[in-house]
């Protein structure tokens, strides 16, 4: 997966020309390149670490809730959360 | 006179005059870097005060030594205070020979045929004076903090592959449960002899506020919203009395203030419908769990550990927890996002209005289908249209006030443009803004 730096255009951002790097992940280790040391070092601690994400609890009908879960890094769960919080860096996975 | 005699004293006093022109560019070398010199402590105790109030000319301290006829001549000063400094210089050719020169000599020495009479040994000690020997001698200019931290590093690969240690590690640091926790109280304090710089200089391409954010601890947080209680400002008479026959708890806490504000973000019209459907938020008293109120207790146990707020929608009841609102949010702000979902039931009146609405569907499939422009802020927002919904309220809602916030207004504008003109829309008419 191909990261794509955000880049103010206008009143908003859009992805770069460029890539930054790119993360892979195929089932058992992530594998983070990117030439940038500091925004590696990022991606490594974001991807490296177990991550909270939001879990309903109830129903439409009678409750609606959450709570907080924790996934551990090697899951595709913890990767496509990681990913959904690229942006949270000023990046955007590309193709 | 003999021919002999004449070329000899012809090459003597060639020789000599070359021993003068070498001594003059001795000179005019040695000048010209104790100048640099004198610039160089000049720049680092820069006063605005000295700067040139002329700021279509370049400064003196921009233009170094550089010959103003070479680079225009808009800097008047440079150039007067250039003339002032060759005439005071002694010129010893002329001084001894009585040659003059109407122009200063070039420091180069200038004539080629000089340089072909001049000894080997002269010639050689010219090639080390050289203007580019002379730029390799200056001292380096001292290295930044930064610099100094990179420069020792041998260049790494560009592939890094997580290695199972770091799994290891990140496992370990699991035991404390709270990653986000974890990551502010474990935040090392800086060792004394660290470079003291600028932080936010880390990388050309840091442009977010970043994921994880250690310099704010749980204290820090909580004394940001006594903080802010002091600067919240006072509501509108309508909006008071209308979040006051909306919100059921103790009035006199300043958590009650704080949720008035919540609420009044959503705007009169939206909460005189909730008035009118009767929808009501209850606050719990602090230290009480949602499962203190018996119609929570009632649909969850203990086990299911929901936290912070519910929405009972047979009920057209929000209960919430005391500290979803006295603490700051942290990823999202949870009075907000299910006060949406009674907003939802309300627009609705049978059932939720976000899975009649056309351009909510619309939306929600776009960003199933992960089409361009269209994006889900996590998983529970693709849960069901209903929480697609909340959550782009929550974001449209949003005032940058969540620790680490999933998604924000701008995230909503930037990643999922047709929702947020929705959203937009229907707080516009909602309101009749």
């Amino acid at each position: 997966m191909v990261l794509y730096p955000l880049r103010p255009v206008g009143g908003s951002r859009k992805p770069g020309e460029f890539p930054v790097g790119s993360v892979h992940f195929d089932g058992t280790e992530i594998k983070i390149d990117c030439p940038d040391r500091d925004l590696r070092a990022r991606l490594t601690e974001l991807f490296a670490n177990p991550i909270k994400v939001r879990a309903p609890r109830g129903d439409h009908e009678q409750a609606l809730a959450h709570t907080w879960e924790t996934l551990e890094p090697g899951s595709d769960q913890h990767f496509a959360a990681c990913v959904a919080r690229l942006h949270q860096f000023g990046l955007v996975p590309g193709a | 006179m003999d021919p002999l005699y004449q070329l000899i004293a012809q090459a003597t006093q060639q020789r000599n005059m070359n021993e003068n022109t070498q001594k003059s560019n001795d000179f005019m070398r040695a000048q010209h870097k104790k100048d640099l010199k004198d610039k160089g402590s000049r720049t680092s105790e820069l006063d605005s005060a000295e700067l040139s109030p002329d700021l279509n000319s370049m400064g003196e301290d921009l233009m170094g030594s550089m010959d103003p006829d070479m680079f225009g001549r808009s800097s008047n000063a440079f150039r007067r205070a250039w003339e002032e400094e060759l005439e005071e210089k002694p010129r010893p050719e002329e001084e001894e020979e009585g040659e003059g020169h109407g122009e200063p000599q070039d420091e180069r020495g200038g004539n080629p045929a000089e340089a072909e009479v001049a000894p080997a040994e002269e010639a050689g000690e010219e090639e080390e004076d050289s203007p580019e020997a002379e730029v390799a001698q200056e001292p380096e200019p001292e290295p930044s903090p930064e610099r100094e931290m990179e420069l020792p590093e041998a260049p790494e690969g560009p592939a890094v592959v997580v290695e199972p240690d770091v799994l290891d590690r990140s496992q370990a640091a699991l035991e404390s449960t709270d990653v986000l926790d974890r990551t502010e109280e474990a935040a090392p304090a800086p060792p004394d002899d660290a470079p003291k710089g600028d932080s936010s200089f880390n990388s050309l391409l840091d442009m977010g506020s970043g994921f994880l954010r250690s310099d704010v601890s749980a204290d820090t947080a909580e004394l940001e919203v006594e903080l802010l209680e002091d600067t919240l400002p006072e509501l509108s008479p309508t909006l008071a009395s209308l979040t006051s026959r909306i919100i059921s708890g103790d009035s006199s806490r300043p958590s009650y203030r704080r949720l008035e504000h919540y609420l009044a973000r959503f705007g009169l019209g939206v909460l005189r419908s909730a008035v009118n459907e009767k929808v009501k938020v209850f606050l719990l008293p602090p230290g009480e769990p949602l499962t203190a109120h018996p119609l929570v207790a009632s649909l969850f146990a203990e086990e299911d550990a929901i936290e912070g707020a519910v929405y009972l929608p047979e009920k057209h009841t929000l209960v919430l927890e005391e500290t979803c609102v006295n603490r700051v949010p942290r990823g999202f702000n949870q009075v907000v996002f299910y006060f949406a979902h009674a907003f939802d039931h309300i627009l609705g009146d049978e059932g939720y209005a976000s899975i009649k609405s056309a351009a909510v569907m619309a939306s929600y499939q776009s960003c199933q289908q992960s089409l361009a422009g269209h994006r889900f802020a996590d998983d529970l927002a693709g849960i069901s249209p209903q929480h697609y919904f909340a959550q782009a309220v929550e974001s449209y809602l949003s005032e940058d006030d969540c620790l680490e916030p999933l998604w924000t207004r701008d995230d909503l504008y930037d990643f999922d443009r047709s929702m947020y003109d929705y959203v937009d829309y229907l707080f516009h008419r909602t309101n009749k803004v």
